[in-house]
């Protein structure tokens, strides 16, 4: 009996770093993420222009920065608010 | 987590591989057209120095021709084998239109070859060596057209089913 | 340990941007931006716990509500008008980022003009 709930005790301990550790996990992935679409976006743009498609190459460029603010934006907006309520700026 | 992984890979798989056949296109047709030049000059040579009817010339080569085209020649000789009241132009059309939709021709290599069955086993031997003569002279302009679009197009299509499957992995992830 | 997260996440993100900004230095940009951002999000919490402290501090020493919270205001102002125009010069636009350091110190007078009124009239109470 004392060793079943020594092994909940510790899975409990373990989901908790687990949850913690996620944290981190997510904010490394956001820039992982970008850096990917980065380098994707930059191939495309150099096989479109090779191509002779150079007006297409251009599109890709814009469609990709357009992709990477949509994922930023909610970043700012975050840190806005979070600037707002903590210095009382409202 | 390994869900997502699986999920992703035959996402990325799957658009590589759209990609790699839209570039097929591209590079089996030079070949294609190639191919029917090279047998369209060997039913001059037959007609010229054969003396066979049309559908022994065009079983012969059937049997002499590359794999690719050698459908059609054989799709032809069996629709004038049936004897059902076809003219050469209409076995050669229903041929072609069979044949059309298994391969990498285009419209216009269609048209080419259309406007050469019109002209089939209806005039006398030196006509059909002009007709034949007209349709290599088209097919070689479509070639060199061809070889110019392969040149563009298909390591483009490569790379953007590759990158368009990364792209929407990356952005789902 | 919390700095040694946050430095990794600094390297890790300093070297993928050096791969970027050659190609796409927009994107580049982009990802200085969420680096910072992060590393902001993270600290918070402790923020939060010494803004906490000296509202604490203030109460026992009985400041006026007001003062301490127009100091809070003021460092929120310095630091959001830093944050952006830092950004605006990695970006190669240090005009915009001189405007914006401009425009804070205007709002942060602005902020401190009451207090700087009580003090005259403090003084002018004292003075004859």
């Amino acid at each position: 009996m004392e060793i079943f709930r020594n092994t909940i005790r510790t899975h409990d301990i373990f989901t908790i770093i687990l949850i913690s550790k996620r944290g981190v996990r997510v904010d490394v992935d956001i820039l992982f993420k970008i850096a990917a679409i980065g380098i994707v976006i930059s191939i495309l743009s150099k096989v479109l222009d090779e191509a002779g498609r150079k007006e297409q190459a251009q599109l890709t460029t814009l469609a990709g920065v357009v992709i990477v603010l949509m994922m930023v934006i909610q970043l700012v907006n975050q840190l806005f608010s979070s600037v707002k309520t903590l210095f009382q700026l409202y | 987590m390994w869900l997502k992984m699986i999920g992703g890979t035959t996402v990325v798989i799957s658009c590589s591989i759209i990609g790699f056949i839209i570039a097929d296109n591209f590079k089996y047709r030079p070949k294609i057209l190639r191919d029917l030049q090279v047998a369209l000059s060997m039913l001059e040579t037959e007609i010229n120095y054969g003396h066979s009817t049309l559908p022994e010339a065009l079983r012969s080569i059937s049997r002499k021709c590359e794999k690719d085209v050698a459908e059609l020649f054989v799709l032809t000789t069996n629709n004038l084998a049936v004897r059902n009241g076809f003219t050469a132009c209409e076995a050669w059309e229903k041929a072609l239109n069979k044949f059309y939709n298994n391969s990498y021709i285009t419209k216009n290599d269609y048209e080419i070859l259309i406007a050469f069955g019109k002209y089939l086993g209806f005039t006398d031997k030196k006509d059909q060596i002009k007709n034949i003569r007209l349709t290599i002279d088209n097919l070689k302009q479509q070639e060199i057209m061809a070889l110019e679009e392969k040149q563009k197009n298909e390591k483009l299509w490569k790379y953007l089913g590759i990158l368009s499957g990364l792209m929407i992995f990356l952005l789902l992830y | 340990m919390e700095i040694i997260q946050i430095v990794a996440l600094s390297l890790i993100a300093s070297i993928l941007i050096v791969l970027i900004r050659e190609d796409r230095p927009e994107i580049a940009l982009q990802m200085t931006l969420v680096a910072g951002i992060i590393i902001f999000l993270r600290i918070m919490n402790q923020i939060f716990i010494v803004i906490e402290f000296l509202k604490d501090l203030s109460q026992k020493a009985n400041i006026d509500n007001l003062y301490i919270s127009t100091i809070f205001k003021i460092i929120g102002i310095a630091y959001i008008a830093e944050f952006g125009s830092q950004i605006c010069k990695d970006a190669g636009s240090s005009s915009i980022a001189s405007k914006i350091e401009f425009a804070a110190k205007i709002l942060i007078l602005v902020l401190s003009l009451p207090i700087l009124m009580a003090v005259m009239n403090l003084i002018l109470r004292i003075l004859p």
